[in-house]
């Protein structure tokens, strides 16, 4: 892996690493291919843009028919939406924005009302939305994990077999089997220190803790029926074969038991509590940093 | 049934046979009584979560107007496992919520037969908005070997982690928290900045 391509894109760091036999011309123009999708999905999906897609939802009722990559995330956020009991919800964008997790990431929070039943504002069938009335969507649980498949699929299709996406910690491997891409598990309450490593081959790995995008009481993450910013949790960290799936599972783990979750995804996790307590599942890749 | 009961029902599950494995231990060293906990008593402790499970205590109970322990059936000898409310809800949400449990300390103790005797353990689990917040074990008794074997368990029960540098550990990659961008960490800071006195 010699060509490592870093950038800024959806408000998060990008790091990309491809092979070194590529000439520097080939992993040029696969980069381009590269902005330009996420740029794509960015004007589509994002609640921090005035042009996009989603900003448009939350201005007019009606029916919108969305770019046809919105109907694998939608269906996976209904999933998630039924087994945590409407806890993950794409719903939550106005509740986060005013949380003051806003376009201007203004961090002052105002009144703020929990989300409306699913059913109730929106129907969807595939790629098509209707909305009862207007309303703020977010794709923050599961969007960049779903960014980060389509971006690797891009990659695959240009017949580049061992890569790294990684976005912002966030990140799907493929490469050979003895060459594992070593993942440090960054300590919530340190981010200079590690508390354990998983070893990923041809896998991703999602990683969700409320260290970095907190403000007052507040984190990226909230509870739509309470509020508030789950505590218990310090963070989750999930491996799966797809990286939508653990990336929108270590949200969904903060509202919802492992079992329910593996009624529907394929999964190995590790659940780090306030009490630095570990409950991992066994096949979880990786080693943790037990306290003696 | 509810996946949080059945995570408490399988931590009752899996303190009780961890006791059984200390007194199997314990029977290298003396002959005695085989320990009367069976696969089949864990299933039963897993059922008295199950029938709680159908049973929980309504808000409007008289047990929880009157703050009566509501007791739990209880499982068939030799192992009984108990099950008690023995805190009343702490908050009072202003949001409207469905939880399907109600906030609060719950404790179950399973006792088996050692060859030293009578042994009992005790966890508590502590619920909040339906979440397992808090689990802890207590084993004690007169025998000083059931009481090692107690201690190793507890210890082990629950792995807590520590942190170590991340220059001190061999890594490609680094997850957690994403990082953030530019415009949210000046934020950050000028949020900090108008808060500090």
């Amino acid at each position: 892996m010699n060509y490592r391509k870093e950038f800024d894109a959806i408000g998060t760091h990008w790091c990309i690493d491809l092979p070194a036999k590529l000439d520097a011309q080939r992993v040029e123009f696969v980069m381009g291919m590269i902005h330009r999708r996420i740029e794509e999905f960015d004007c589509a999906y994002s609640r921090f843009r005035e042009d996009s897609m989603v900003t448009a939802m939350s201005k007019h009722c009606g029916r919108y028919e969305l770019p046809a990559d919105a109907a694998p995330m939608l269906a996976f956020y209904r999933t998630l939406y039924n087994l945590t009991r409407g806890a993950v919800t794409p719903l939550i964008g106005q509740a986060l924005s005013d949380a003051g997790y806003d376009a201007e990431y203004s961090l002052i929070t105002k009144s703020m009302t929990s989300p409306k039943a699913w059913d109730d504002v929106m129907h969807v069938e595939g790629s098509m939305v209707t909305l009862a009335e207007p309303v703020l969507l977010d794709f923050g649980a599961a969007g960049k994990g779903y960014l980060i498949d389509i971006v690797s699929d891009l990659i695959e299709a240009q017949g580049i077999e061992s890569y790294c996406v990684d976005a912002g910690g966030d990140m799907r491997h493929r490469g050979e089997a003895d060459e594992p891409l070593r993942v440090g598990l960054e300590n919530p309450a340190d981010a200079t220190q590690v508390i354990g490593v998983a070893s990923i081959v041809n896998r991703s790995i999602c990683g969700s803790a409320g260290n970095r995008r907190a403000w007052g009481t507040f984190t990226h993450i909230l509870d739509p029926r309470l509020l508030t910013s789950p505590r218990h949790i310090l963070a989750v960290w999930v491996v799966a074969d797809s990286t939508m799936i653990a990336d929108g599972l270590t949200t969904a783990l903060m509202f919802a038991s492992p079992e329910t979750l593996r009624s529907e995804c394929n999964f190995e996790y590790a659940i780090l509590r306030s009490d630095f307590s570990l409950e991992r599942s066994v096949n979880f890749p990786g080693e943790f940093f037990l306290a003696s | 049934m509810n996946a949080t009961l059945k995570r408490i029902a399988i931590l009752v599950a899996a303190l009780v046979p961890v006791a059984v494995i200390a007194v199997l231990v314990m029977r290298d060293t003396s002959e005695s009584i085989a320990p009367s906990l069976s696969a089949d008593d864990v299933g039963k402790t897993e059922q008295v979560a199950r029938d709680r499970d159908d049973e929980k205590p309504e808000p409007s109970s008289p047990a929880a107007e009157t703050g009566t322990p509501a007791a739990a059936p209880v499982a068939g000898t030799p192992t009984s496992v108990a099950v008690s409310v023995t805190e009343a809800p702490s908050t009072v949400p202003v949001t409207p919520q469905t939880f399907d449990y109600t906030d609060g300390t719950y404790n179950a103790t399973g006792t088996y037969r050692s060859p030293a005797g009578m042994e009992s353990v005790a966890i508590a689990v502590v619920l909040k908005s339906d979440i397992v917040a808090e689990v802890s074990f207590t084993g004690t008794s007169p025998n000083s070997t059931s009481q090692t074997m107690m201690n190793m368990f507890s210890s082990g029960y629950k792995a807590l982690v520590v942190g170590k540098n991340i220059d001190d550990v061999q890594l490609s990659k680094v997850s957690g928290s994403s990082l953030t961008p530019q415009g949210f960490n000046d934020a950050l800071n000028a949020i900090k900045t108008q808060a500090a006195v």
